[in-house]
């Protein structure tokens, strides 16, 4: 579920940024406020991270389907650091995934922390795998808990994937085929996860249950942030994402032509001067395809002509590119 | 995502990459990093069908790429894993969006078809610039930067220790993969019933080597994030040269080189 940095816009990346930026933000002061929250438990942070990126490796046969899957990570982190420290875990794992792996960009970071970190660590734990074993651990709560929470986060996941990408203004798919591709597959996967997430909690369980017991006694910080203020922080963030994403995703001007059209007056940088006059002369003395000769004249015919221009001017770009590239590495080898 | 070797193998060779030597690999971080989130940026602020517009942007990650000496195949191999989601998307605009943009010969190109164009070449060029910067600059250095752009002491501490921990805990995972294999024959991975004790087994083996690991730590003076380096500050050549480039990368976006170019010859 990584999105791609190409598939959001520059608004939409940075308002979710700013959005998981605020969250993220909100987790590190609710960790240094509590008082056992030590090196040692960065420690373990760093290898739970390195364990849930081992783990993301490892492919489970699906029985019957004949495919395979693997394990998010997001609830089997928050049941054994907590909800916070997994958000920061989540968010040091995706930021290597997009470094080393082109899993996931650097600009849909925040995206991604949002919908595999914030839907599963925090909507997940908090507001599902939480209230089920709030009485005391035992196998069954852990199976029901983790299985509901796995498939609610994944669910809430992909639906933030489909409205980050619609309201980028990317994909021609109509919002509701979106919907429809996405959703359905993602309550398969969140039900498969679910049942080897609980399967590895409950293993867990038996053989060292002082580290679920563990976990589940840092109600004492969660305490700090009750349901309510989480509920009314989830909606007011959301609606932030979502000003911001009907803001952006309507035909105002983008980022970088807005700016301009503010700065200059225009989106477009208009052509005067002596300068632009001495171009204008060159280019017509420098063609030697005039015209290109295609359509018969008017709009039509300037519209093919300019877009032959690009296409013939890209070609020559990506010419021009590989060559100073060559002649750089050439210069290299030569020297080396 | 790869498998357990390949992720083993892609990270000593990015580590590898790292630690060469070029003018690239000289640069201080931060201005890299800085430079990257920026070009980033940019492309994606490219309109939907402005193909020709896009295409100069390649010429910074190029010259980048063949002056830090660094192969082209691994990069653009790893940057195609980053493809197949956007392909998707791509695609469907071609199907749902059959308007007609303009005719080459015969051939009518649609603006589904530059829309999808525009999706792939956005995606090969911001996963080649990721890849780029971390295949030129040690994984040390970026953390540093960062550390330098006063990001807080907690994550800093964290994307240290997961980076260091990853090597460890993949090795452990694929001695483990390799006995499950060797027990089950024929198997494509890992039984769904067998992947609970899998991974608890791998939980708890991650417990007990984040305990000896930190009592290592410990022992050889670990204190905190002062144990930890951060980037030298940078020099005022530097962040001149860093605004030149940021404004180099901002000229395709604002002149359409390729029809400017494509007009001096037609």
């Amino acid at each position: 579920m990584h999105m791609a940095d190409a598939l959001l816009s520059p608004a939409i990346g940075g308002a979710m940024t700013a959005v998981t930026l605020s969250i993220i933000g909100y987790s590190l002061r609710k960790i240094s406020n509590d008082n056992d929250f030590d090196e040692k438990n960065i420690s373990l942070m760093g290898v739970m991270g390195a364990f849930v990126f081992a783990a993301q490796m490892i492919n489970f046969t699906i029985p019957g389907t004949g495919s395979s899957g693997h394990i998010g990570g997001g609830i089997l982190l928050a049941a054994i650091l907590g909800p916070y420290p997994a958000l920061l875990t989540m968010t040091i794992i995706l930021l290597i995934q997009a470094l080393f792996f082109a899993d996931g960009g650097l600009l849909a970071l925040g995206c991604n922390i949002f919908n595999m970190g914030v839907c599963a660590c925090m909507f997940g734990y908090c507001c599902v795998f939480r209230p089920f074993i709030k009485g005391g651990l035992n196998a069954k709560k852990i199976t029901a808990a983790s299985i509901l929470s796995t498939v609610l986060g994944l669910q809430l996941g992909a639906l933030c994937v489909v409205l980050e990408t619609f309201a980028s203004g990317v994909t021609e798919l109509p919002f509701s085929t979106f919907l429809l591709l996405m959703q359905p597959i993602h309550l398969a996967i969140g039900f498969v996860e679910g049942v080897v997430t609980s399967m590895a909690l409950c293993y867990v369980y038996k053989a060292r249950p002082e580290i679920l017991e563990h976990a589940k006694a840092g109600e004492r910080v969660e305490r700090l942030a009750p349901m309510k203020k989480l509920v009314v922080t989830f909606a007011l963030l959301t609606l932030l994402a979502g000003c911001c994403l009907s803001l952006f995703a309507s035909s105002y001007p983008d980022g970088l032509e807005w700016s301009m059209e503010r700065v200059a007056g225009t989106a477009e940088l208009v052509r005067s001067g002596a300068v632009y006059d001495v171009m204008d002369k060159i280019i017509g003395a420098t063609a030697f395809m005039p015209d290109y000769a295609f359509g018969s004249g008017g709009v039509e015919s300037a519209n093919v002509g300019t877009a032959t221009a690009g296409l013939v001017g890209s070609a020559i770009v990506l010419v021009i590119t590989g060559a100073v590239g060559y002649a750089i590495a050439f210069h290299r080898r030569k020297n080396s | 995502m790869a498998n357990l070797r390949e992720a083993a193998d892609i990270f000593g060779r990015m580590e590898q990459l790292a630690a060469e030597d070029s003018v690239i690999h000289r640069i201080h971080p931060t201005p890299k990093v800085v430079l990257t989130l920026f070009y980033i940026l940019v492309v994606l602020s490219f309109p939907r069908y402005g193909i020709s517009r896009l295409v100069p942007m390649l010429f910074f990650p190029a010259i980048a790429t063949s002056m830090s000496g660094t192969s082209y195949g691994p990069l653009l191999k790893r940057a195609a894993f980053a493809l197949p989601f956007a392909a998707a998307a791509g695609l469907g605009n071609i199907f749902f969006n059959r308007e007609p943009a303009f005719y080459l010969s015969s051939i009518t190109v649609t603006y589904g078809m530059l829309s999808c164009l525009s999706l792939i070449i956005k995606t090969l060029l911001t996963v080649f610039a990721a890849l780029l910067l971390a295949s030129t600059t040690p994984f040390v250095k970026i953390h540093g930067s960062l550390v330098q752009m006063r990001v807080p002491e907690i994550i800093g501490l964290q994307l240290i220790l997961t980076y260091r921990y990853i090597s460890v805990l993949l090795e452990e995972a694929s001695k483990m993969y390799c006995a499950y294999s060797l027990r089950s024959a024929e198997q494509g991975g890992v039984r769904l019933r067998d992947m609970g004790s899998f991974l608890g087994q791998m939980i708890l083996r991650g417990f007990d080597r984040a305990e000896r690991v930190y009592a290592a730590m410990k022992c050889r003076g670990f204190n905190g994030a002062s144990s930890i380096g951060r980037a030298a500050p940078m020099t005022a050549s530097g962040v001149l040269l860093t605004g030149a480039v940021a404004a180099l990368i901002l000229v395709p976006r604002v002149c359409n080189i390729s029809q400017l170019i494509g007009k001096f010859i037609g």
